[in-house]
């Protein structure tokens, strides 16, 4: 039972609560989903990819600054960033491919047929910064923030309980479904199937229709035992009910917000040139300078 | 002395009642013609066969049936005098409670404090209403010191003590309990029933409670009446406890329950020596020991008697004979099962475990640790096991039964340590041989169900082991008829719970493992099941195949295996021996205690 009826495990999900006592742990998770909603439209805003990778390396110091070790962020990043090293190339090649309009750095290799083009650099290494910076911010917000918390604060946000409750019986499921699914694959292996790697589309196949089948079976029950203990229990009997878990606001709260506005603000004041302060320099034209 | 008056207010009655699931009139219903009536304050014990309808029964009277759940009614269910038809479903709901077998499927919130919260937050009562009335239950439950633990670091027990708070918090006349104990430990187990009695005794509730448990000996003493489904959804034995203990004992014990079997061994006695002893059904053994107290020396020796035969050899050659007529197994060898004594065959057992050749799985200093918590479920168990074994492997929950059976199965690996099977490193085994010589039941039957038709969930290994051509034709028949009379082409998930679970040993039967590991194969599963599973398992293990089975019914397990494993909190060897051992060493156990005792008065009067 021991690993049965554990929490997330912050160490195995890469967006399950990391306890700790950081200033982002101590804040409310409204207060830090106004800065995820606040930091997701400056993302999209900014063009200059300088001040773009200047904000994913704000982000990336907020991570360590909130209590998250740089082996468990990179051990949970990697994944990702392998994939975005790829994607990166995809849409260099595509797009330079695709667009003939656009300006050529240089080609690849000398080769004619591998130009590599001024836009189709600049929207893959956009894509890559937004994605990152996202992820990390995201990130900073999961490990911060308890499953229980989240949930209450939704509550306050006036989404309806019934969304909220789903939600947090669904995050109170992953682990057991989790183990379910585990002990029948190993239920598969006891009886010979699985033991030898799935070397046939039919066998991979076989393989995970016959998992996914019974750990459905499994989740509809336990399900429908779960909402049958609700209901018994009056739930949703009244469109409102009362909550004695309560998220307050604090004045650090109160600070936090009015100085993520105040960024907002700023930066949104200097990207669409309205302050007087020089723009950052475009990395074409670095690229330029440097021939 | 003066008595209190009992309340005359029936709570509950269930009048000529009878359901269909569906619409259509002419399916067999799940129950039919239910009756019987229930004062306030009045403990009640549904049991029953899987498939019996006790569930449809509970959901009759919380109101999911008519309210939530579709099909056909007749008769009636009263709740203090009112039919269900003039109650709403949330009214019903406040006034009867259901709590079911798993604790982790009911639990929706975090904290202890927020589940006994969450009955009174949904009916909108005020936050010092809701903490006043959490103070008062948690004293009650012994759950105040431990309001704003998570709910995952809970016991088993606490777990299902926090559902029944969140239930009594809405103070319900009337709580049902689907077999509370099912997933519990010993420990859980006691705490859970200690804290029931104090609430039925706890004149401020006036609770009516019905408990759905087969087991009768764990909660028959703290009962008032008792009703007993059928197969068919019909009642096969209702009444006052003490009568039915009094007068109709025999029928109690045709109807696939476990009776106490102090009561059992009290009723042969009254039989015998014709002798009008009462027997209380809170029976225990200090009430046992000052009721032999007064024994002379002739009824000490039929106490004796009736312990030795009845109670250990006679059920044992009786189940033989019976067994033999249905199963083919050696004569001679059946013979010479009669002609040993108890523990006979035990004994030769106990010598041979010092021969090495016939040690078929040995682990030493083995230790397992979970990759990602880090947790350490076993430490350095070292034990052997012998060829042809029948080990009951006990130990509270999380102390690593299920792992250490994994490990056997090679489906873990170990962290430190190793295991040999035949005197060979097992990680020098071929897997995929290994696997043809172990057969493992896991605790949920569906677990392992993977094939659409029953036929095909049999074949499913010897497929995968390619020995599906080997297969004679009569053999693969014969496991299909142990599953019950079925179609072998009928979907398994349409199989009862009991059903299910004979597949998954037919299943394993099929290659013919040398080593059956089981992992709790009885929770949810009643007492025929239970008795075919453990009589099936007892003639493979008459065969020469190895048996380890987990479970916390350690009264069964005390019963039928001939060595205990038992493992502590930490994941630490605590005890392995032959059962008779294990009898002596835990002295508060089963009949060799009884025996101890009566010898000890013998010896009194000088015999």
């Amino acid at each position: 039972m021991k690993d049965k009826n554990k929490m997330l495990d912050y160490k195995k999900y890469t967006f399950a609560y990391f306890p700790g006592n950081s200033l982002f742990h101590k804040l409310n998770p409204i207060s830090k989903i106004i800065f995820l909603i606040l930091l997701t439209i400056i993302t999209f805003i900014i063009k200059s990819l300088l001040l773009l990778t200047l904000l994913l390396f704000i982000i990336i110091l907020l991570t360590f600054f909130s209590g998250i070790s740089l082996k468990n962020f990179l051990r949970k990043t990697r994944f990702i960033i392998l994939i975005l090293i790829f994607s990166v190339l995809l849409n260099i090649f595509f797009n330079a491919i695709t667009s003939d309009q656009d300006t050529v750095l240089f080609y690849l290799f000398n080769l004619d047929f591998l130009p590599i083009r001024r836009l189709a650099v600049y929207y893959a290494l956009r894509a890559l910064l937004i994605v990152l910076t996202l992820y990390s911010s995201t990130f900073i917000f999961s490990n911060t923030t308890s499953a229980k918390d989240f949930v209450y604060s939704l509550m306050k946000l006036r989404i309806p309980y019934k969304y909220c409750f789903s939600f947090m019986v669904g995050i109170k499921y992953i682990p057991s479904i989790e183990q379910e699914a585990k002990t029948i694959s190993l239920a598969q292996r006891a009886r010979g199937f699985g033991l030898e790697k799935a070397n046939s589309i039919k066998k991979a196949y076989r393989l995970i229709s016959e998992r996914l089948m019974s750990t459905l079976v499994s989740i509809l029950r336990k399900g429908h035992t779960t909402s049958i203990s609700m209901e018994n229990r009056c739930f949703g009997l009244y469109k409102k009910r009362t909550n004695i878990t309560e998220i307050k606001y604090k004045l650090l709260d109160i600070v936090f917000i009015c100085f993520c506005i105040f960024w907002f603000v700023l930066i949104i004041l200097y990207v669409f040139k309205i302050l007087p302060i020089p723009q950052f320099p475009s990395l074409y034209q670095i690229y330029l300078n440097l021939f | 002395m003066f008595f209190q008056i009992p309340s005359l207010k029936t709570a509950l009655s269930v009048e000529n009642f009878s359901f269909i699931y569906g619409q259509d009139k002419k399916q067999k219903p799940c129950v039919s013609n239910i009756d019987f009536q229930l004062r306030e304050g009045e403990t009640l014990i549904l049991a029953g066969p899987s498939g019996s309808g006790k569930s449809t029964l509970s959901y009759a009277m919380n109101g999911i049936i008519p309210w939530r759940q579709k099909g056909l009614v007749k008769g009636d269910v009263k709740i203090y005098g009112k039919s269900f038809w003039d109650y709403s479903f949330s009214d019903l709901s406040k006034m009867v409670g259901l709590v079911k077998q798993n604790p982790i499927e009911q639990l929706v919130t975090f904290t202890v404090r927020d589940e006994i919260a969450f009955g009174l937050e949904n009916l909108n009562c005020s936050k010092q209403e809701i903490e006043a009335k959490i103070e008062e239950i948690s004293k009650l439950m012994g759950l105040n010191n431990i309001l704003d633990r998570s709910v995952e670091q809970l016991s088993g027990g606490q777990k299902q003590l926090t559902i029944l708070s969140s239930f009594l918090v809405m103070n319900p006349k009337i709580l049902i309990l689907d077999e509370p104990i099912a997933f519990l430990d010993q420990q859980s187990e006691s705490l859970l029933l200690d804290r029931l009695k104090s609430l039925n005794k706890s004149k401020e509730f006036s609770l009516t409670l019905i408990i759905i448990e087969h087991r009768l000996s764990r909660v028959i003493d703290s009962a008032d009446k008792l009703v007993i489904l059928d197969e068919t959804g019909k009642i096969a034995l209702k009444g006052e406890v003490t009568d039915i203990l009094h007068n109709h004992f025999d029928e109690l014990k045709s109807c696939n329950v476990r009776v106490p079997w102090l009561i059992d061994i009290f009723d042969a006695y009254r039989k015998i020596t014709k002798n009008e002893i009462v027997i209380e059904n809170s029976m225990n053994f200090q009430k046992f020991f000052n009721l032999i107290s007064k024994f002379d020396e002739n009824n000490l020796k039929i106490l004796q008697n009736i312990i030795e035969n009845k109670e250990i050899q006679t059920k044992e050659l009786q189940k033989y004979q019976e067994l033999e007529k249905r199963i083919e197994i050696n004569e001679t060898y059946v013979k010479s099962l009669k002609s040993k004594k108890f523990n006979g065959n035990e004994q030769d057992f106990n010598d041979e475990i010092s021969n090495e050749n016939n040690i078929i799985l040995e682990t030493k200093d083995l230790s397992f640790s979970y990759p990602n918590s880090g947790v350490q479920a076993l430490k350095g168990l070292s034990i052997k096991i012998q060829k042809g074994d029948f080990i009951g492997l006990i130990g509270p929950n999380g102390s690593g039964k299920t792992t250490l059976l994994y490990l056997l199965a090679n489906l873990y690996k170990q962290t430190s340590g190793e295991i040999f099977y035949q005197n060979k490193r097992l990680d020098d085994t071929d897997p995929y041989n290994y696997a043809k010589k172990v057969g493992f039941i896991f605790q949920n039957p569906e677990n392992m169900i993977f094939k659409s038709t029953i036929k095909d969930e049999i074949l499913y290994a010897p497929r995968n082991f390619g020995i599906y051509k080997e297969l004679r034709e009569e053999y693969v028949k014969k496991l299909i008829d142990l599953v019950g009379n079925e179609d072998p082409l009928k979907n398994p998930y349409n199989l009862s719970w009991g059903q299910k679970r004979r597949l998954n040993l037919s299943s394993i039967f099929i290659y013919s493992p040398e080593i059956i590991l089981l992992d709790e194969p009885f929770i949810g599963q009643d007492q025929k099941t239970i008795d075919s599973l453990i009589e099936t398992l007892y003639i493979e293990n008459k065969r020469g195949k190895t048996i380890i089975i987990s479970s916390h019914d350690y009264h069964l397990l005390l019963k039928y295996t001939k060595r205990i494993i038992e493992l502590s909190k930490d994941g630490t060897l605590q005890n392995y021996d032959t059962k008779s051992n294990y009898f002596i060493k835990h002295s508060n156990l089963g009949p060799i205690t009884l025996l101890n005792e009566i010898n000890n008065k013998l010896n009194e009067v000088g015999i």
